[in-house]
């Protein structure tokens, strides 16, 4: 493990090739952002929305097109080029990456912007010391001060950030850099005190335990209306969900010049499954919250054997009316058992 | 608190038993202490969930056009911003008044969390009432407050804290009406120059995700198929980027102006924290200063300055 | 890296009407046929200034060019509706699994098509027909509202029913003074025919409507549900299972499907 002086963190922000993100102040909250010169703020506990962001932007033109006579030229936009550092992600949204790892970088098909973008990025995750009250992370087994798999996980002492590296590319960066120095054992052991004690501080809860399964069993369940009742339709938990992918393609052109892109899209918008005949699948919005339920708590563990929720709590404190996936499961737990 | 919350609860029990109302919508605790989201109640069995708070901010009005297909009267409980959304609804045929009974509130003012958040910390907050005020208690120590130091901002400008319509009143205190001036904030960015006033909302509006929270609370965007999730044509595409966050935010601030309530929803929907408020004011002062005075949802049969052609109607498109 | 998302160009080298609204499309790359593709498969064709819709190939890859018959529902297929000879669209695919072809091997086979839901069948009917050692029996009961809707009235009046073991019924739902041919729902001319369940694969795509009551006549007729087979459609837009959209339960239309059996179905949740 290695020790760095937090007075040093924009010499190491500066030695590093490529773009660096930090957390900053945005709003009324925080937000990822590259580096420009400026600290990173100590006293954030986590961005309003996630680092998915870099690697998936909300907005991403795929190519340009240009009709000429009955001909069309098509050029597509040049790919992520630069290494990108990630610093200061916490746990859940290093899981949150994880999981759309499993979406876009498996199966027959690779989603080549984000591939690209995460072949070539570098994860510096910065331990909680302290959850929030929305926080259950480890209900889905997560740790709130330790992300397995994660380049760097760090760890903040007051003064000094200790880093352990977790991969050989962070092994790599590590021994590279003469801005560390080896952590005492003293700064060890707080270390592993506060990956401990932050543990303790998540007291929210979800049962995640056969919910699967129990959901399996329970597509027509009157609880879906109940639930969705009070439900207002906007995409604020879905945008700002560190594992929700769903995306639109759209184009925008003047007289046959334009570009084609894909942007954010939300399984909560009415006209997300509108077919053009107008028939629609999910035409009410019981069907739509139980869709994204269940891709969260069904689907996500039937396709890649891993929930699909990281227990940020983004939506629990975004969502306008209050929604709350924990006190869901908690619910469908009840009518299961019944 | 406790003593508006029983009579909550007896009266939606009483009005269902009764058949005056076949469901009541009104607020439940939610799981957190900063909580309190719209419930429906649909037997009299279950009106022990409702909750009176200084959390019941959720602006009820923007459910009843879904409550409109469903069988019998709804009945809501209203505060003084959700009985202006009501009129709102009224006004514009959007709902049906026979198909609601309306269980007024005087609304002593809610209270922002945030605003709590930095006296006393979050996670186990306590907060009480007492003679004085507030007395919250929370991880960072307690602090004896008055109300109006932690209500959220719109709460303190509100000049209708007694709703303005319902079948019947519950006692209680209201706040004391606001009545000086509404549009101060709108006064301090009219007064920067042009140049400055566009940087300050480039800064706000780039940081809309257009997730359309502040839309779909608002009790005047009562559009059944909104322009923005139109195909064909399609006004607005997805992407997100500064000229199309000001292309939504302005169409939605002058569709809704002269129908704005300043219920606030909007702002308090908005994840990103854009202060949303201050657009509506400036929308609402322009449309007073052209066509007003006027202060909409204040009558279901108001006249509408942007709805009604008057010949004496200033033009400075000269 | 290839981007998937990015379509190749392709130029429209025929163009048939179908019905009033239906038209057959061929389409050509540079290089000839824009990717090689099995029965059942689909494809996304755009028109970059208007948009981009998934449609299955209609022609079989037994054939040298690659047809798409589209119904005319919407903003895209309006657009490409238009398209006149010689003018470019963006093409790319094949996505979906297609029909499962072992399975059918050396089996009879029931084709029961409604409307525009003959288009996926055609491949594999052309696909079948000409590899016919390879199969048995085929039967093909089609309808359509009326006369004027029916698509393909070449192969099913002239080619198909020359085939030897091919038989073609086809029945519209209001007939007028030129039809001379049965008049009524699909499942009327299936529970005329009644074609034996033993060694037959039934294979049906349709308007919903058609599909339940298909399925209804089947199960009456003795098949099971491991021996019928449909193609499904939903709205898509990446084609590669990454946008959300086309699912059912947590399947992928575009990549776990169109073609799916009704054994396969009943293990989804019902959100067709």
């Amino acid at each position: 493990m290695k020790a760095i002086s937090k007075t040093a963190l924009p010499d190491l922000f500066a030695a590093l090739k490529g773009r660096v993100y930090v957390p900053v102040r945005e709003g009324k909250g925080f937000g990822f952002a590259p580096w420009d010169g400026e600290i990173w703020p100590a006293d954030y506990q986590n961005t309003i929305v996630p680092p998915k962001q870099i690697l998936f932007p909300q907005t991403e033109d795929l190519y340009s097109f240009r009709m000429e006579g009955e001909d069309i030229a098509i050029d597509p936009a040049s790919g992520p080029e630069e290494p990108i550092f990630i610093f200061g992600l916490r746990p859940c949204d290093h899981k949150g990456i994880e999981l759309l790892d499993l979406v876009f970088r498996q199966g027959p098909y690779l989603d080549a912007p984000y591939s690209k973008r995460r072949d070539n990025t570098f994860l510096m995750v910065l331990g909680c010391k302290e959850g929030l009250p929305t926080c259950f992370c480890t209900s889905f087994g997560l740790e709130p001060a330790f992300a397995p798999g994660a380049d760097w996980n760090m760890w903040d002492l007051g003064e000094v950030l200790l880093i352990e590296p977790g991969t050989a590319k962070g092994k790599e960066l590590l021994d590279g850099l003469e801005l560390f120095r080896e952590a005492t054992e003293e700064e060890v052991s707080q270390a592993k005190k506060l990956r401990d004690e932050a543990r303790e501080t998540i007291t929210l809860q979800a049962p995640v335990e056969g919910i699967t399964e129990g959901l399996q069993e329970n597509f027509e369940h009157p609880l879906w209306e109940e639930v969705a009742r009070k439900c207002l339709e906007c995409g604020a938990c879905t945008y700002l969900c560190p594992t929700c992918h769903c995306y639109d393609l759209q184009s925008t052109s003047v007289l046959g010049q334009g570009k084609r892109f894909r942007c954010w899209d939300s399984c909560m918008y009415c006209n997300y499954t509108l077919m053009a005949g107008g028939h629609n699948p999910r035409p009410t919005k019981r069907e739509r919250v139980r869709n994204r339920f269940l891709h969260k708590l069904q689907y996500f563990p039937e396709n890649h054997g891993e929930f699909g929720c990281v227990g940020c709590g983004r939506c629990l404190q975004n969502c306008p009316v209050h929604m709350d996936i924990t006190r869901f499961m908690a619910q469908a737990k009840d009518v299961m058992a019944k | 608190m406790q003593r508006i919350t029983d009579k909550m609860r007896k009266r939606a029990e009483e009005l269902i038993a009764e058949g005056k109302a076949v469901r009541f919508l009104g607020w439940e605790k939610g799981s957190f202490w900063w909580q309190s989201p719209p419930v429906e109640i649909k037997e009299a069995s279950q009106t022990g969930r409702l909750n009176w708070d200084l959390f019941c901010t959720a602006n009820l009005a923007k459910y009843l056009q879904q409550m409109q297909s469903a069988e019998g009267k709804t009945g809501v409980f209203v505060k003084g911003c959700d009985a202006r959304g009501i009129n709102r609804l009224l006004r514009d045929g959007a709902i049906d008044r026979d198909k609601t009974y309306l269980v007024g509130i005087p609304c002593p003012g809610m209270i922002d969390p945030d605003k709590v958040r930095s006296l006393v910390g979050d996670g186990e907050v306590t907060i009480t009432q007492t003679e004085e005020g507030l007395s919250l208690q929370g991880p960072l120590g307690s602090r004896k407050v008055a109300l109006d130091e932690v209500a959220l901002d719109k709460c303190l400008t509100c000049r209708h804290p007694e709703p303005v319509i319902y079948d019947e009143l519950l006692e209680g205190a209201a706040r004391e009406a606001f009545t000086g001036d509404p549009y101060e904030e709108a006064r301090e960015l009219e007064d920067l120059g042009s140049d400055e006033r566009y940087d300050y909302w480039a800064k706000e509006l780039s940081r809309c995700i257009r997730c359309y929270a502040c839309r779909n609370v608002c009790p005047a965007c009562n559009c059944i198929q909104c322009v923005f999730d139109m195909d064909r044509p399609n006004w607005l595409d997805g992407a997100t980027n500064l000229s199309n966050n000001q292309v939504y935010q302005m169409i939605r601030f002058m569709h809704v102006a002269g129908r704005c309530i300043d219920c606030g929803e909007c702002e308090r929907a908005c994840p990103m924290g854009i202060p949303l408020r201050k657009l509506a004011a400036k929308v609402d002062k322009d449309v007073n200063e052209l066509f007003g005075p006027f202060e909409a949802g204040l009558d279901p049969e108001e006249k509408l300055p942007l709805g009604t052609f008057d010949p004496n109607d200033p033009d400075s498109f000269e | 890296m290839t981007n998937e998302l990015i379509p190749q160009v392709a130029k429209v080298v025929a163009v048939r009407r179908e019905t009033s609204d239906v038209k057959t499309f061929t389409f050509r790359g540079e290089g000839g046929l824009p990717f090689a593709y099995m029965p059942g498969q689909c494809a996304m064709v755009s028109l970059p200034s208007v948009g981009e819709a998934m449609f299955s190939i209609t022609s079989s890859p037994t054939q040298e060019d690659m047809e798409f018959s589209i119904k005319r529902v919407g903003l895209v297929t309006e657009a490409l509706h238009k398209l006149t000879l010689g003018q470019a669209v963006g093409v790319r695919g094949p996505y979906g699994n297609g029909f499962p072809l072992e399975m059918l091997q050396g089996k009879d086979l029931l084709f029961i098509g409604g409307g525009i839901g003959l288009a996926p069948l055609r491949s594999l009917i052309n696909y079948c027909l000409d590899n016919r050692a390879d199969y048995g029996g085929v039967d093909i009961i089609y309808g359509a509202r009326s006369p004027q809707d029916l698509v393909f009235t070449d192969e099913l009046f002239e080619r198909w029913p020359k085939v030897e073991g091919v038989q073609v019924q086809t029945t519209v739902d209001v007939g007028d003074e030129t039809w001379q041919g049965p008049v009524g729902v699909v499942t009327k001319l299936l529970e005329e025919l009644n074609p034996d369940p033993q060694g037959r694969i039934a294979i049906t795509c349709g308007p919903p409507i058609m599909i339940k009551f298909v399925l209804r006549t089947l199960a009456k007729l003795g098949y099971q549900d491991d021996q019928i087979i449909t193609t499904l459609e939903k709205r898509m837009k990446c084609g590669v299972g990454k946008c959300g959209r086309c699912n059912i339960g947590g399947k992928y239309i575009c990549v776990d499907g169109p073609v799916f059996t009704v054994a396969q179905l009943r293990d989804l949740p019902d959100e067709l």
